[in-house]
């Protein structure tokens, strides 16, 4: 089976806090899990698995170590003329670099912690006429088959699939290990790199002017703390009501 | 003069200290050596960073490999563990890749990378600790090859390793003189000793081997006849380099935690950071982290420029082991009473790091060597 793995590269220190002179970019967590799940559960021989990330082309180190982590190949979708998409020309992106490659299931991660939209794997599978099934915490191969554990809640429902589909894993993996010799390896392969000309993209659907959304401002929010905790010892009707006070306050 | 570490060591270095975390630092092997843990570290890649990639090593310079090591001390607690990586890899596999024949690299190198077996390097005996010449381990010559006899003390990995680098007196045209060998455990006359209870580092078992007409072939040959005293020598610069790579490391771990402790441990209405008595302590670890870590990267650059470095590692032995130890005194001082308690480690960290200023030459011994060699600069 033939299965693409599409990776985000995240600010490394939302994907690996407290880990010394850190790398600009990771691979975000959620597709961490996703990739080490798959690399697990793929039978030698018979699954393959290609990594594909859009993103600047210091990415790369994202790629790397998907290959270091398992992946038999990696795809970089970089040009600055997708800089500033939003979750909507990002899925446009990867929708046509998907459509070049032969597959028979696409996974992604549930959301990349810098952006935390959770929106992309689904309009890509919209774009590509997909069924994505969400919330997945495991997976089987079977024969031409995938068993796919799904949770909602504290239920899990296991799902048996017929390709083509997409998965979104809900999971997500902070630390990954690879091995040394496998990270030299990565470092050795050759990872091409698709612009908007490889993929023949009409260019008013991508970057800034392909997007619905635009950031217009950034700014930073102070984050009250409090210093000392504060007790409430009245029924738990005044408590909530106390909360719900508290939030309106907050939301305004 | 360019200080600055390339980004690929940068990564190594990331990439060892995010295994190390998540891998070595179990509570349970802190008081045993642990097999699991031990082919971890192989399956990491930890003993072949120098080797040719001909042997499955990763071929990568000698400053890297500082760089590895010293995460490793940083990120590992397990201060016996790290050591019984070091004296693997540093005083067993590179000795056999540096000096060792075709035969001997082809039988040991790729085995010894992938972890199996365990080595371990003999020189010390019970009369012949600081004066190693001194040794009577003999290594008679027959037709065929050599018969050992002697016994060989305080040996670190003793009782798991196998195979090891012996030291022995041979005869030869300059009368007597030192051999190094390369011995399996399971040769026939090997006898190993039960493990040695020690003070400290008890996650690498030691042990006393004895030699009684162990018979082995003239491929056994570490280097060549006669050859032993300057392979020791050699010897000696790696353990020091490499084994104390670790100690900065292990240094700089616990100065993080004093500096975490003291931001948060009040007395007098105050974070003791705002007392000076506390917080020069911690200005001293700092110091000697830096100053330590300058000589180590040093050493490593001689190493790559296949160069001797006797006295470089003679005086990086010495005031890293003593900085070490000074470091886990005064992490203990600042802790106060929780300091002197087992649960906060750091009287674990205290009888690890006091062995040091022994093995691997004592610091007397450094201070000779200095002295010694500094004299040659003078004259």
């Amino acid at each position: 089976m033939k299965i693409v793995v599409c990776v985000k590269a995240v600010p490394s220190c939302l994907a690996e806090p407290g880990l010394p002179d850190a790398q600009v970019l990771a691979l975000n967590p959620y597709d961490t899990f996703a990739l080490k799940k798959l690399v697990e559960r793929i039978r030698p021989h018979e699954d393959t698995i290609t990594c594909l990330c859009m993103g600047p082309p210091h990415a790369r180190a994202a790629l790397e170590r998907c290959l270091a982590l398992g992946a038999a190949e990696a795809i970089l979708l970089s040009d600055s003329r997708f800089s500033g998409s939003d979750t909507f020309a990002t899925a446009i992106v990867l929708s046509a670099a998907l459509q070049r490659i032969d597959f028979d299931v696409v996974v992604c991660g549930h959301e990349a912690v810098d952006g935390e939209t959770g929106q992309v794997p689904y309009e890509t599978a919209v774009r590509l006429g997909l069924t994505c099934i969400g919330e997945v915490i495991d997976f089987q191969f079977s024969g031409h088959t995938i068993l796919i554990d799904r949770q909602e809640r504290n239920i899990v429902n296991t799902i048996q699939a017929h390709p083509p589909f997409m998965i979104c894993c809900r999971e997500l993996c902070l630390q990954t290990n690879v091995s040394l010799m496998a990270r030299k390896r990565a470092k050795g392969k050759e990872i091409p790199v698709w612009n908007a000309d490889h993929l023949s993209m009409d260019l008013s659907l991508c970057g800034q002017e392909g997007s619905r959304t635009k950031v217009i401002r950034s700014t930073q929010k102070s984050i009250t703390r409090v210093k000392e905790p504060q007790y409430f010892q009245e029924s738990p009707e005044k408590a909530a009501e106390f909360l719900l006070n508290q939030c309106r306050e907050h939301v305004k | 003069m360019d200080f600055t570490l390339s980004k690929e060591q940068k990564e190594i270095r990331q990439e060892t200290i995010r295994f190390a975390r998540e891998h070595l630092n179990q509570d349970e092997d802190r008081d045993q050596f642990s097999y699991d843990l031990w082919q971890e570290a192989a399956d990491f890649g930890l003993y072949g960073l120098t080797i040719p990639e001909e042997f499955g090593g990763m071929e990568e310079s000698y400053l890297t490999a500082a760089v590895v090591t010293e995460a490793l001390g940083y990120a590992c607690n397990n201060n016996g563990f790290v050591f019984a990586v070091n004296n693997h890899v540093w005083v067993g596999l590179n000795l056999i890749h540096l000096y060792g024949s075709t035969y001997l690299k082809n039988k040991y190198l790729q085995r010894m990378i992938q972890g199996n077996p365990i080595g371990a390097i003999a020189i010390t005996e019970a009369d012949a600790g600081s004066d190693a010449v001194a040794m009577r381990t003999s290594a008679e010559k027959t037709e065929d090859g050599f018969v050992l006899n002697g016994s060989k003390m305080f040996i670190s990995n003793g009782s798991i390793a196998g195979v090891f680098i012996v030291f022995a007196k041979t005869v030869g045209e300059k009368g007597h003189e030192i051999t190094a060998f390369v011995v399996d455990k399971d040769t026939p006359g090997v006898y190993v000793g039960k493990d040695i209870e020690k003070m400290g580092l008890n996650s690498c078992p030691m042990a006393e081997i004895t030699f009684q007409n162990c018979r082995i072939g003239q491929e056994s040959i570490l280097g060549k006849m006669g050859a032993g005293n300057s392979i020791m020598q050699s010897a000696l610069e790696w353990e020091r380099c490499y084994e104390f790579a670790c100690h900065i490391g292990a240094m700089e771990r616990i100065m993080e935690r004093c500096i975490n402790y003291v931001n948060q441990r009040k007395q007098f209405g105050q974070p003791i950071s705002s007392y000076q008595g506390v917080t020069h302590k911690i200005a001293d670890m700092k110091a000697a982290i830096e100053l330590s870590r300058l000589l180590l990267y040093k050493i490593a650059w001689m190493k790559d420029q296949h160069r001797a470095a006797y006295l470089e590692t003679s005086i990086f032995k010495l005031t890293v082991s003593e900085a070490y130890i000074r470091t886990c005194r005064d992490a203990m001082q600042i802790f106060g009473a929780y300091g002197y308690t087992k649960e906060y480690g750091l009287e674990n960290e205290m009888r690890d790091a006091l062995a040091c200023s022994i093995y691997s030459g004592t610091s007397e011994m450094q201070r000779n060597t200095i002295f010694r060699m500094s004299l040659l600069d003078v004259i």
